[in-house]
């Protein structure tokens, strides 16, 4: 009996000594800068909105909202080369949000333009996809399909390659304010980012509400104004804070499992984080909008599954 | 015993009373001498119960605590519930902050900052500020006669009883008729919506050439156009308002209106407002725009008809912006209990549409397009010995021109003069790296 006692007793303080200090260590920030993102090629960048990777052309887009164009860099390798800027001759003005399909067909909305502005580079053709309201942030899974906020009515618009809407999503709650942003993982389901209530929201494929979490508040793990949202190949959710100066990392159900960031300047410091993209190689892109300044990070554990 | 006692000490599983009679002997009169003998102990050390101990040298207390309402704790004697005898980090003696102190026997009242509408008094003050804490000739042991204690604070609303048209309880200078002196749940503290609150003393009486309004407005807040307090218009109207509605010119905005019959605009949201406002229409393509995608972009801020404000703004700067900016609120609160003291008006009194005009300046942070995003306004002296501001003195760290914010955090700060690092040194070596 006073043999158990003891080794319950030991057992106990070699965690308190090595565990548990381990395992916060693990929570804290597993997570490394790679580089942030060299754009005086480019002239350097002015207040970007958002970025895209194209996982089909390995291509990075910028939507370079300040100077009324986008960016494209080669995503091959680490180095990220400055393929070419476009305007769509001058035509583009103040981008919001640019994904591209696996045909290479650009979607892109502008600030104060009504629809979704279809750019075939191949052929040269703009078209232009009719939305009622004020379309914003996009998305798009990997079968083409097309995610549309639009805040005027507070909805996300899914759009099939045809361009044909196929289903919305909306918040029937009194109290919900708006989408932010949006992100989709591989099966299809949409999590949804609402800002002026902290609140995490995913629906599958058909568009029904399936789980919520997260609320505005000073706890560890509650939000004070989350702005984008992004998804790992593992399922985390990623959410980024833009007033603490953080990313908070969930898991599928929305239980915290770390976070990373502080306010500063420096290199692997954030300063008001507006918006975060994670390609399918776990690299996690981060603008800060406030200091025309585009991080990337990866996990440390990244390394070791060889990507 | 005693050798049974230190044995314990030495090793506990070797201690064993076998009989259990003894064992609750031993317990009982090791409880009873160690209450007892507390007991006496705390006795003998007073030279006179409390509070007769404590107005034997505070003499003219006793007066002062005999007033119509006396706080319980101080009516039943007992000083020692807030205050410590012998020394304390605390003025005068109290146990805790004052805050803390008070919340922890008034715990109903803690649950009041879960509301929605919180008074800023209420929020970042004390309550010493409002309560007396130990006796007052008036209700809830308040510092001053409500009619007063309002106003002292509240200059601007004095003001408007020199307007000639006034409403019955401002007359009377009756706050608490209307408001929640802590907080509630409707804006501005009020104890009912603003419809509910009216019409509990009178009716919808609002006419459009001779057509009754009450349909539409059962339900309406009235301060849209009637001001809550007093007015220099007949029918108590708010001191600004929008030109069509001054002008009685209802058909400019809205479609036909018709007797008991909804009252419709004739187009929806902000279009409603750029067929006239073209100028702001142009804000719509600005990269920064405050909530400029929602419908209701500009009724977000703007009251369509009237208001107390100037630019038609419908609420305090307090309710508008941090109804949804809590978190700036809260950090700003606790940056205010850190520096103790913080000069700056604006960001002190929460005014926070002197720096920021969301969202007629493109602006990341919606600030004034001022190098010194206008806190030359006030620091004049500091603006013409700073350190060098605008274009030609570029931030390394972020590429973009220095004015104020680059140094000093208006909401964040973690050292005095509301700077970002300790102006000693770490502040300069942000940039100056070779020092």
């Amino acid at each position: 009996m006073a043999r158990k006692k003891l080794l319950v007793i030991l057992v106990g303080i070699l965690w308190g000594l090595f565990g548990s200090p381990l395992i916060l260590a693990q929570k804290k920030a597993p997570v490394e800068l790679l580089m942030t993102l060299d754009t005086k090629e480019a002239g350097g960048v002015n207040q970007p909105l958002s970025l895209f990777l194209s996982e089909h052309k390995q291509q990075l887009i910028i939507s370079d909202t300040g100077n009324s164009r986008l960016l494209f860099f080669d995503a091959r390798g680490d180095e990220f080369k400055l393929l070419e800027e476009f305007n769509a001759d001058g035509e583009i003005f103040h981008p919001i949000s640019a994904v591209q399909d696996s045909h290479g067909k650009l979607y892109v909305t502008e600030r104060g333009k009504n629809g979704v502005i279809i750019y075939d580079r191949g052929v040269n053709s703009k078209d232009v996809l009719a939305v009622e309201g004020t379309p914003i942030y996009l998305a798009m899974d990997i079968n083409d399909n097309l995610y549309v906020i639009e805040r005027r009515h507070k909805k996300i618009m899914v759009f099939n390659p045809r361009l044909q809407l196929i289903s919305q999503v909306s918040i029937s709650d009194k109290a919900f304010t708006n989408f932010s942003d949006v992100a989709i993982d591989k099966k299809g389901r949409i999590y949804a980012l609402e800002t002026l209530a902290g609140k995490v929201y995913v629906f599958d494929r058909e568009g029904n509400l399936i789980n919520k979490f997260g609320k505005r508040g000073k706890e560890r793990g509650d939000f004070q104004f989350p702005t984008s949202i992004a998804l790992d190949p593992h399922g985390n959710i990623y959410v980024v804070d833009q007033h603490r100066h953080k990313v908070l990392v969930f898991d599928s159900q929305g239980t915290l499992q770390w976070e990373f960031g502080k306010l500063g300047w420096k290199k692997g410091t954030l300063y008001f984080p507006a918006h975060i993209f994670i390609d399918s190689s776990n690299r996690i892109f981060i603008i800060e909008k406030h200091i025309n300044r585009i991080q990337i990070f990866a996990p440390l554990y990244r390394k070791a599954e060889g990507l | 015993m005693l050798k049974g006692t230190a044995y314990f000490a030495m090793n506990s599983s070797r201690f064993r009373i076998q009989d259990s009679g003894f064992r609750k002997i031993v317990i009982f009169l090791i409880l009873f001498v160690s209450v007892l003998g507390g007991k006496t102990y705390a006795q003998t050390k007073l030279k006179v119960g409390m509070p007769d101990l404590c107005y034997g040298c505070h003499e003219g207390l006793k007066k002062e605590f005999s007033k119509d309402h006396v706080h319980v704790p101080v009516k039943e004697g007992q000083c020692t519930t807030c205050h410590n005898p012998h020394t304390s980090n605390h003025a005068a003696l109290i146990k805790d902050e004052i805050n803390i102190l008070c919340l922890g026997c008034h715990k109903e009242v803690k649950e009041d900052f879960k509301n929605k509408s919180v008074h800023s008094a209420f929020k970042r003050g004390e309550c010493t500020d409002c309560h007396n804490p130990h006796s007052s000739n008036y209700r809830y042991i308040l510092t001053k006669s409500e009619n007063f204690l309002c106003l002292d604070c509240h200059k601007a609303v004095k003001g408007h009883l020199e307007r000639p048209y006034l409403i019955p309880p401002f007359r009377e200078k009756r706050c608490l008729s209307c408001h929640h002196a802590h907080a509630s749940n409707v804006r501005n503290q009020l104890v009912k919506s603003p419809s509910q609150l009216c019409q509990s003393c009178h009716g919808i009486r609002c006419q459009v050439n001779g057509i009754s309004l009450s349909f539409t407005l059962k339900g309406s807040d009235c301060t849209n156009c009637h001001s809550g307090h007093s007015s220099d218009s007949k029918g108590i109207f708010n001191a600004y308002g929008h030109s069509a509605f001054l002008q009685r010119k209802c058909g400019e905005c809205h479609n036909p209106i018709l007797a008991d019959r909804e009252v419709t605009t004739k187009l929806a949201g902000k279009e409603l407002c750029f067929g006239c406002h073209k100028e702001e229409k142009k804000l719509l393509s600005n990269i920064n725009t405050h909530m400029i995608n929602e419908e209701n972009a500009c009724t977000l801020c703007h009251n369509p008809h009237s208001s107390n404000r100037k630019g038609l703004i419908s609420k305090a700067d307090e309710e508008l912006c941090l109804s949804c900016h809590q978190d700036t609120d809260r950090k700003q609160i606790f940056m205010e209990k850190k520096l103790k003291r913080i000069r700056c008006v604006p960001v002190k009194e929460r005014k926070c549409l002197k720096c920021h005009r969301p969202p007629h300046y493109d602006h990341p942070l919606y600030l004034k397009p001022q190098e010194s995003i206008g806190c030359d306004t006030c620091h004049k002296a500091q603006h013409t010995i700073t350190h060098p501001l605008g274009e030609k003195a570029i931030d390394p760290r972020t590429g973009h021109p220095l004015n104020c914010s680059t140094c000093h955090s208006m909401h964040a700060a973690k050292d005095k003069f509301m700077l970002y690092y300790n102006r000693d040194r770490a502040l300069c070596i942000q940039c100056h790296k070779g020092y």
